[in-house]
């Protein structure tokens, strides 16, 4: 082969090798999200999830993070914002609180909305307006028309977790409701109070970040 | 080259290793590495400390931009930029040669040869083409589902945006860059640019910024599209730092390329090179020239202010805080909608230059062709705020903004009309540069028509942020620039390379290229009138047939490309066909020239005695003398 | 143009006047570009203070500092002075009357960009503490970052240029490189350099009275 002819081959190697090694980069980072959790079927188009919010995930990358857990069928908590649920069927949706309240900007987020009964459970007693003042988080999914504020838990409460994930033991509320999905798709969901310590305005960080207080709800056909 | 300058050779052939010890770019990579981890690790660590919103967050602005920053100096250090102007603060004499030897070395070197710098160019754009357009295919493919997507949406708008900045950072430079460094001083008979260091750093801060906004996805990407509109970006991850010091230095890239191109050719002009007889070309790169020289620092300074707001706390666009989003986007567009013209304008030079070799035909209205293309330069100063139409600006501005920019479409029209006279009567031939010339004026009609329902508020109002748009700037940019530069790179290719691309290869690309991209942006006028968003990857079911039908026509746009790659390797490397010496048969000086050209460009300074498109007159002098005598250069006033 | 640049190849040896020209027209344009960046923060002035809807764009915590202002202005406006008396000694009587006051010049944009680097030091107020303070810290920090810099860059080559070759006598050929010619051929170049220097820096002090006027005076 003629010194010419390798030249080539090696200048066109190179050009593929590096193609190929960008693509592979933007294709990692592409498919870079957490794993995903499905929702516990517990009837005919019915589904149980659990989630819990967190001041701080407490270790890791992102140790001061405020983050989103959600739990498998299994029992163990996993830090994914990624959630199965089946098409066109009742979800129940149990969140544990663990995080303090920082306010609603916007008062009209304190009304649960698009949820059965337009009511959610704080602790057991139905609640149909949160005063602002004392949410923490919402958990929203725009194109379903949910929005749920989640209350936070008194500054003051002993044992507060610093250490995700946190356990029934520690000081939270309970919040349960139930909404409906539509047909297959991904459905983006967001926690929609700016609720990232220290960054600019709150948000930032956790807020754009699946995995934390961003996430997709994958309704698959059952 | 003078012969003082070529190193004699010796009997001895140094081991190629020893090289990678000289300032080249290896050395430039290891500085540059270097760099970051002194600016990151040391200088941003201690800068940051104390600042909770740095270092409780996660996410260190000041660690991160020191360490990229002092990453860039350490490249250029290590590229060999600095050891000029420190020799010269110590007192040392100016010069202006660097590293001009032969050999392959030198692409990979501050080389001060322009024709160096143009391939340089030619390959880094088409290497960052290659990227940007891969990810378009990505995106196209991510859009074949309305709901059921391959990706999250996050890392879609960072896809998104990695191809949109991508593609107007590289495609600014997708003429001027090769064909404008390579050709201009020849065209206007000098032997060098005027300032032949700045040239060189013009085009390696190209690279540098390609990989620093490749950078962006291992920060967690950014979500602003190639806008990158505040205060989204102000309160966005680490990413957006890669896009905002990219974008700058590409500014810092453009305004250079104007200031030497303006200087140029404004004083290196041969004896008898006067303004009328300057290639139309050459006029395209002074009205591009302009336009980038003025509006490039504006974007600079704006890209600035949104790192200091995310850096040092600034709050110019924080409303919270006094500030205003607006401000970033009138900066912005200020900017960018020259920017528009910046990729415009020399597309239609160049397509103007080619028409009149294959037409046998002098360009018609050569005057009115200069004064189109500087009318639109003027013009693109005055319009900007019709990208702000939807944003609450003063309505009491709009009938103004709507006035300049359904007013520039008189200067655009008047390339328009040189092309048809030109093409009158003329005895065209159509060869592969040609198709792509004509191409041009099909698309770029297009995309200019479509370009007056978004320039009149009413109708902007429905159309802005759609598909509409999107289809809209696709066809004057790809559809204008990017046939314009195939058309220069099929007609210019002999002379720069010494070998002939392969007609029918070309002609396959370009048949290839010329339907699939009208099938793939065609239908996306009609996704967007339907109400298809711009960066959403979920849309109205109803849509999927028209999107999956874009896709498929969008990945036969990149098997085009990959025949163009194959014509490049199979024509340079296979088949071998070296060109006639003007195989055109182009009155250009350019053509008048040996292949190669030579370092110089001339032995002797040259004499201009005509224009280079009096086609049709077969009594026409030689437009160059070559080997001018003194009285000669006297009597042409040099 | 002179015989001489055709009768040898290579643009080492091109006539003096072709990079006369080139820093000449090049000084004018690198002033209109530096007329579009330093516009940007005018605008961005202009803009935020026109739209104060919070009336935040300059609490009463945040005091201007006149005193440090009135130093760089100082040391600018002197300095240009001090150019254009350099520029008329060298047109008068060369390049050995040129040194002083060119040097003094330099040591002067030294001394402005010190106070600057004072007045950032001891700022009474955070570059988040309103508009104000942003456009503040933004234009003095360009005008330090990019004008003073430059400009030092500038006049530096050319002081130590003259300085380092005033004993090398005067050769025959007045050449661009410079390196063969001796301090004629030093003095050539300085000749055009200086006046394109003046002209830049001139210019660069007309932008600091705006600043000054627009910063510390109207605030």
């Amino acid at each position: 082969m003629s010194a010419r002819r390798l030249g080539a081959l090696l200048a066109a190697v190179l050009v593929v090798g590096g193609g190929v090694a960008i693509g592979l980069y933007v294709a990692l980072f592409l498919e870079a999200s957490p794993p995903p959790v499905q929702a516990a079927v517990i009837g005919r188009r019915v589904a149980a999830l659990e989630l819990q919010t967190v001041a701080e995930v407490g270790h890791g990358e992102n140790s001061f993070w405020v983050s989103y857990y959600a739990r498998t069928p299994g029992h163990k908590w996993v830090h994914s914002t990624i959630l199965r649920v089946p098409a066109y069927s009742l979800v129940h949706v149990t969140v544990y609180q663990y995080d303090s309240a920082t306010g609603l900007r916007n008062p009209l987020w304190g009304q649960p909305r698009g949820v059965v009964g337009g009511v959610m459970y704080v602790n057991g007693k139905p609640v149909k307006v949160l005063n602002p003042e004392l949410a923490s988080h919402t958990f929203a999914i725009p194109e379903l028309g949910v929005s749920v504020p989640l209350p936070g838990v008194d500054e003051e409460a002993p044992n507060q977790c610093s250490n995700a994930p946190c356990t029934l033991a520690e000081a939270h509320n309970t919040i349960t409701f139930t909404f409906r999905t539509r047909g297959p798709g991904k459905y983006r969901w967001q926690c929609f109070v700016p609720c990232a310590a220290g960054f600019i305005f709150g948000f930032g960080g956790p807020m754009q970040s699946i995995g934390y207080m961003d996430g997709e709800l994958e309704v698959q056909s059952s | 080259m003078s012969a003082a300058a070529i190193p004699a050779a010796g009997p001895v052939r140094e081991p190629w290793w020893r090289g990678l010890g000289r300032f080249n770019v290896f050395t430039g990579i290891v500085l540059g590495i270097g760099g970051y981890l002194i600016g990151a690790l040391v200088i941003g660590h201690v800068l940051s400390k104390g600042i909770p919103a740095q270092t409780e967050t996660n996410q260190n602005d000041i660690e991160f931009v020191c360490g990229i920053l002092l990453g860039i100096v350490g490249f250029l250090v290590g590229m060999g930029f600095l050891n000029y102007p420190i020799a010269r603060l110590t007192g040392a004499a100016p010069t202006l040669r660097e590293k001009e030897e032969k050999g392959i070395a030198r692409y990979f070197t501050l080389c001060t040869d322009h024709k160096v710098v143009g391939i340089q160019y030619l390959w880094g754009v088409l290497f960052f083409f290659l990227v940007a357009g891969l990810n378009a295919m990505l995106i196209r493919t991510q859009l074949l589902y309305p709901t059921e997507h391959f990706w999250s949406a996050d890392n879609y708008i960072t896809l998104v945006g990695l191809h949109g900045t991508m593609m107007m950072m590289m495609t600014t430079s997708m003429v001027l860059g090769p064909f404008g460094n390579y050709f201009v001083p020849v065209m206007v008979g000098a032997k060098r640019m005027a300032f032949p260091r700045i040239e060189a750093l013009s085009f390696w801060l190209l690279p540098v910024a390609g990989v620093v906004l490749l950078a962006a996805v291992g920060a967690k990407g950014f979500p602003t599209g190639w806008t990158g509109y505040a205060n989204l970006s102000v309160q966005a991850k680490l990413g957006m730092d890669c896009y905002l010091i990219s974008f700058a230095l590409i500014g810092i890239s453009m305004a250079l390329v104007g200031f030497n191109m303006l200087v140029t050719v404004y004083t290196m002009r041969a004896p008898g090179m006067t303004w009328t007889r300057l290639p139309i070309f050459v006029w395209s790169v002074i009205a591009t020239a302009f336009l980038q020289l003025l509006a490039a620092p504006v974007l600079i300074a704006g890209m600035s202010l949104v790192l200091l707001d995310r850096v040092v706390g600034t709050t110019f666009f924080m409303p919270f805080s006094g500030g205003s989003p607006f401000l970033y986007e009138n900066l912005f567009w200020f900017f960018g909608h020259p920017e528009v013209y910046i990729l415009a304008l020399p597309g239609f030079g160049l397509v103007l230059e080619i028409l009149p070799v294959f037409s046998r035909k002098p360009l018609w209205g050569y005057r009115l062709a200069v004064a189109g293309l500087m009318g639109v330069a003027l013009l693109s100063f005055f319009v900007w705020q019709h990208h702000l139409f939807v944003s609450g600006i003063n309505p009491d501005l709009r009938p103004f903004f709507m006035f300049t920019t359904e007013l520039i479409s008189i200067p655009t029209a008047l390339v328009f009309l040189n092309a048809m006279g030109t093409l009158f009567r003329g005895k065209i031939r159509f060869s592969v540069p040609m198709l792509f010339a004509l191409a041009l004026f099909f698309n770029f009609f297009i995309g200019g028509a479509s370009g007056v329902f978004l320039s009149d508020a009413p109708s902007d109002v429905s159309t802005h942020g759609s598909f509409f748009v999107m289809a809209h700037f696709h066809y004057t940019i790809m559809g204008g620039l990017v046939f314009a530069f195939f058309g220069g790179l099929f007609y210019w290719f002999p002379k720069m390379f010494g070998v002939h691309l392969n007609e029918k290869l070309g002609k396959l690309q370009f048949w290839l290229f010329f339907i699939f991209f009208n099938l793939t942006f065609f239908p996306l006028f009609a996704v967007g009138m339907l109400g298809q968003p711009r960066r959403v990857s979920a849309y109205s079911p109803s849509l999927q047939w028209l999107n999956d039908w874009v896709t498929a026509a969008a990945y036969m746009i990149g098997l085009s490309f990959a025949v163009f790659v194959v014509n490049v390797v199979y024509s340079c490397f296979f088949e071998r066909r070296r060109p006639e010496a003007n195989p055109w048969h182009s009155k250009g000086i350019e053509w008048q020239l040996p292949t190669p050209i030579p370092v110089d460009n001339f032995e002797r300074v040259p004499v201009i005695n005509a224009s280079p498109y009096e086609y049709g007159t077969p009594e026409a002098p030689l437009v160059a003398n070559l080997n001018p005598s003194h009285a000669e250069v006297v009597a042409a006033g040099g | 143009m002179q015989e001489m640049g055709f009768q040898t190849a290579g643009y080492e040896a091109e006539p003096p006047e072709v990079m006369a020209r080139n820093i000449n027209v090049g000084v004018r344009l690198l002033s209109a570009a530096m007329v579009s960046f330093f516009g940007a923060f005018l605008f961005a002035y202009v803009y935020l203070k026109e739209r104060d809807a919070g009336a935040v764009w300059r609490p009463s915590s945040v005091k201007v500092p006149t005193g440090t202002g009135i130093g760089v202005l100082a040391c600018v406006l002197v300095s240009a002075l001090l150019t254009g008396v350099a520029v008329d000694a060298l047109r008068r009587r060369g390049e050995g009357a040129w040194r002083g006051p060119a040097a003094i010049s330099l040591l002067l944009i030294y001394a402005a960009l010190g106070v600057q680097c004072y007045q950032w030091a001891s700022l009474p107020f955070t570059p988040g503490s309103g508009p104000y303070a942003s456009v503040f810290v933004a234009w003095t920090g360009f005008y330090g970052g990019v004008a003073l810099l430059t400009s030092i860059y500038w006049l530096q080559t050319m002081v130590t240029g003259s300085f380092r070759t005033r004993h090398v006598p005067a050769g025959p050929v007045v050449s661009v490189a410079g390196a063969a010619g001796g301090e004629g051929a030093i003095s050539g170049r300085i000749q055009v350099e200086a006046r394109s220097f003046a002209f830049y820096w001139y210019f660069l002090a007309g932008v600091q009275v705006v600043t000054f006027l627009l910063l510390y005076v109207v605030a």
